[in-house]
């Protein structure tokens, strides 16, 4: 009787798991990458001021719209009191709001060519189309500006809250800030959407 | 090797960079040595916010409604680059710089004056919650008050 010693398992071999693990993230950072390369259809634009100042604007506007519905997003847990998502938080809430500072930054500039008196889109949208100004363009340009002082409140307390948000007698503190990052995902989101609608209807 | 390290150092790239990412800057991460006792701060902190994007929206309906206190404004945000600007091809940010002035103003008053009241005291539950949602509402449904010149609002 002979006995035959199994083969050894070749571990240079990926497992199917690992295959799809790779699989899942790459497709996610694929996914991601390709949303964040929206504005760049910009660059196609004929009008010379939306190639760089709308593709400048856009870039700054979308990064500030996924990194503040990301941030909204932890609101959840941090209402439920999952302390593992704290660190985070706090780093996120102030990137947030520095993003949100250059959207705006870029906005002020972006706003200067769309009220320029040589062919400007907010003079032409007046004339033609008043509802895409006075509905989007309006809330638009104000909505926006609340993200920065929402976000920069957040860390703030986020930040010297620290661990101790989560204990009961926090709780007012703990409801505050999520209400505050829910507000500040709903203007960054109402921001992105009004600012695309109008772009589409007139450029720069 | 600690078994946290060895488990760290067989993550994905990605995962280690983006778990870098969420802890940067460290100093943000970890948070305050010392909390404060009470809620004050915070809610002096959540609601001076709020109540900076209201004061914008009734800046912006004075500004529709008095021409003068709109060049008063104006002339307040004439630190803002582009604020004022004749080349008629780049144009001028015009009136919302000093627009944002106010905001900017009004929220770090409000901010200061508030962290000074409330800085020892427990601020309840409902007062920052009524705060938040009141000033937030109002501002957003400012937006669109019947004082904006809305007609003709069609496209022709």
């Amino acid at each position: 009787m002979t006995s035959r010693t199994p083969e050894p398992l070749d571990v240079s071999t990926p497992r199917p798991i690992d295959i799809a693990t790779i699989c899942v993230y790459g497709l996610s950072i694929l996914s991601a990458g390709l949303f964040l390369f929206l504005p760049l259809v910009n660059v196609l634009s004929p009008s010379p001021w939306q190639r760089y100042m709308g593709t400048i604007h856009g870039f700054a506007a979308l990064l500030s719209a996924v990194v503040v519905a990301y941030l909204g997003h932890l609101a959840f847990p941090l209402l439920r009191g999952v302390p593992k998502i704290l660190p985070q938080m706090r780093t996120l809430a102030f990137w947030a709001a520095l993003v949100s500072f250059l959207a705006i930054a870029s906005g002020n500039w972006v706003y200067m060519r769309y009220r320029a008196p040589a062919n400007g889109a907010r003079a032409w949208l007046r004339e033609n189309t008043p509802l895409v100004h006075y509905l989007f363009m309006e809330y638009h340009e104000f909505t926006v500006l609340f993200t920065l002082p929402l976000g920069v409140a957040c860390t703030w307390v986020l930040w010297q809250y620290g661990d101790s948000i989560l204990e009961k007698r926090h709780r007012p503190v703990l409801v505050g800030t999520c209400l505050a990052l829910m507000a500040m995902m709903f203007f960054g989101m109402g921001g992105l959407v009004s600012g695309l609608n109008v772009a589409r209807i007139h450029s720069l | 090797m600690t078994a946290h390290n060895r488990k760290t150092k067989l993550l994905p790239m990605y995962v280690r960079f983006w778990n870098q990412i969420k802890q940067f800057p460290g100093g943000l991460a970890t948070g305050a040595d010392a909390s404060p006792p009470v809620s004050g701060p915070a809610a002096a902190a959540l609601v001076s916010a709020a109540f900076s994007c209201f004061a914008l929206m009734v800046n912006q309906h004075l500004c529709s409604m008095f021409d003068r206190w709109n060049e008063i404004v104006w002339s307040m945000g004439d630190w803002i680059p582009g604020s004022k600007n004749p080349d008629p091809i780049h144009g001028e940010i015009g009136s919302y710089s000093g627009k944002e002035t106010v905001m900017l103003i009004s929220w770090l008053v409000s901010w200061l004056v508030l962290s000074q009241l409330w800085k020892r005291k427990n601020i309840r539950l409902s007062t920052i919650f009524t705060c938040l949602f009141m000033f937030i509402t109002a501002a957003t449904v400012m937006n669109w008050h019947p004082l904006f010149p809305y007609l003709p609002l069609m496209p022709k």
